[in-house]
């Protein structure tokens, strides 16, 4: 016989690990970090946002002269385009109320892309890819005025602010290497988006109103999102929340129910481009 | 638009399999593999564990030797990735919990076995070590090992009780 | 030779006392046993190529301690302990250190 001081019972199983279903505890904390990111960006673009009208537009001009210097030095050029171009742009500049001392430079750029962009400086980007599927001028002033809108409500800085320190903050406390960093990244970018397409809806019902002032109607107007519908090809519109615009049918819906709503003219007669 | 598409297979989708597959596979050998310990544990309840430091002076202890038993146990995906959250908002970090008490009760088991082999039944001054090894830089492989070991004994009340190994 | 992590060994009083002895291995993992480790690193679970190679670098530690011990005309080696500990480049040490020392009645375990 053993000796019966000495024993061993069977020590009963979960006491020592296996408290939380690990699914949950995966669920729980995911949903926290989530709701983390998101108030982390969305704190960040909202102080952008109220700090972006603050900013003198010379430091906007300065950042993108240290950046860029060579901007304006485009080499493929066609300078009547751009001549024309910048000339609609003055007169949209001048039913569109911008911000003292904030100005609007248009660069027409040759290349395939159809795409056009603001960015810091108030430097305009319109890539020939899309100035080729434009055909009435009504439809061009839509388009600049968009982009116009962008620089009058400081958008690149607000975007470039709000997402240079949202960026800062995430990568400090999770760092931006392996699947937990991308997933954060991509957490924030989500974020970002949301804010991006807001700034959109904005520019457009902007760019109506200055398509309005010049024209007395919005006949030409939707057109821009049909033709950047028709470059799309055969793909799909990424889901909305992976967007970065409006879907194009809702930005359609969204001018053809603001102008109803307000009794604008959606029909009158286009004029040609040059 | 393709390469968003692309990026996006590439950067959620992949992982999101993985993470199901660790999550399902994992689970899956983690549940089997608690289930042999407990087998294992069973069959081994005749050679006790101490982890006391002295031998008791009331005991006959014959043939001490050194037994160890270790075992390197890795972590899955999901397991990773659930920590890696975890880490993100602090707590304790529950799937890891399971994973070291796997390693160290296989070690123990190991080093029951040792024991047995040498005709012991008893192991005093058990002692346990934890380690994570060959863990590359980051991202790597995290693996542990838990070792445990002790001195084995045949202890010799009313004549030696020797389980065959 | 009796090798032993308790302070004493059991009715045999040490008679002297000859210090620290100690064996170490320094491992890094195999290529070709590391082959599989990709896998578990997936699913989870006990990496026995791992294990396999912890063991024999133990084993070697632990035969390196004892050849010290003998050297110096120790008879056992009492309070034995492990440390592992890892290094940069996927490289573990693994120490075994005890003291040597001299028992009555010799290595009849």
């Amino acid at each position: 016989m053993r000796d019966p001081r000495y024993r061993n019972p069977k020590v009963p199983e979960g006491i020592s690990s296996g408290h939380d279903h690990p699914l949950w505890d995966a669920v729980k904390s995911f949903l926290l970090v989530s709701g983390f990111i998101v108030v982390v960006v969305a704190a960040c673009f909202i102080a952008a946002r109220l700090a972006a009208p603050l900013t003198p537009f010379s430091w906007e001009t300065a950042l993108i002269e240290k950046v860029a210097p060579s901007f304006h030095e485009t080499k493929d050029r066609a300078p009547e385009t751009e001549a024309y171009l910048r000339r609609l742009a003055a007169r949209l500049t001048k039913v569109m109320d911008l911000p003292d001392g904030v100005t609007v430079t248009v660069h027409y750029v040759k290349g395939k892309e159809v795409n056009a962009f603001a960015t810091l400086g108030g430097h305009i980007v319109i890539y020939e890819g899309l100035w080729r599927k434009i055909d009435s001028e009504n439809t061009a002033a839509m388009l600049l005025g968009h982009e116009i809108a962008h620089v009058k409500h400081r958008d690149p800085i607000a975007s470039a602010g709000g997402g240079l320190v949202a960026a800062v903050i995430l990568t400090a406390l999770v760092g931006n290497s392996g699947f937990l960093g991308d997933l954060v990244g991509a957490g924030g970018t989500l974020a970002v988006l949301r804010f991006s397409r807001a700034q959109e809806e904005k520019a457009d019902r902007a760019a109506a109103r200055a398509v309005l002032k010049l024209y007395g109607h919005l006949d030409g107007a939707g057109d821009l999102f049909a033709k950047l519908g028709s470059a799309r090809g055969p793909f799909k519109e990424p889901p909305k929340f992976l967007s970065s615009h409006p879907h194009l049918a809702d930005r359609i819906a969204t001018l053809e129910r603001d102008a109803r709503a307000r009794g604008w003219p959606l029909e009158g007669p286009k004029t040609p481009l040059p | 638009m393709v390469e968003l598409w692309i990026d996006l297979i590439l950067g959620v989708g992949i992982p999101l399999v993985l993470l199901v597959l660790g999550f399902v596979v994992g689970s899956w050998a983690e549940r089997r593999h608690f289930r042999r310990l407990i087998e294992n544990e069973e069959k081994l309840r005749g050679i006790m564990g101490f982890a006391i430091r002295r031998a008791p002076r009331d005991l006959d202890l014959a043939a001490p030797k050194l037994v160890t038993g270790s075992a390197v146990i890795s972590v899955d995906y999901f397991k990773r990735f659930a920590a890696g959250l975890r880490h993100l908002i602090g707590g304790r970090v529950g799937a890891y919990e399971s994973l070291f008490e796997r390693a160290r009760r296989e070690a123990v088991v190991r080093m029951k076995e040792e024991a047995r082999a040498h005709g012991a039944d008893m192991i005093l001054n058990i002692k346990f070590e934890t380690v994570r090894i060959f863990g590359r830089q980051r991202g790597g492989i995290l693996s542990v090992e838990a070792l445990a070991y002790g001195t084995a004994y045949r202890t010799g009340h009313a004549g030696p009780q020797i389980p065959q190994s | 030779m009796i090798i032993s992590n308790m302070e004493e060994i059991p009715g045999k009083p040490v008679l002297r006392h000859l210090g620290v002895v100690q064996g170490s291995t320094v491992q890094t993992k195999n290529l070709f046993r590391d082959f599989g480790a990709g896998l578990k690193n997936l699913i989870g679970g006990e990496l026995k190529s791992y294990t396999a190679l912890m063991n024999e670098a133990r084993h070697e530690a632990v035969n390196r301690m004892t050849r010290e011990a003998v050297a110096i005309g120790a008879n056992a080696v009492v309070n034995v302990r492990f440390a592992t500990s890892t290094i940069t480049g996927g490289a573990a040490e693994i120490l075994a250190y005890g003291t040597a020392v001299v028992i009555e009645g010799g290595a009849d375990g």
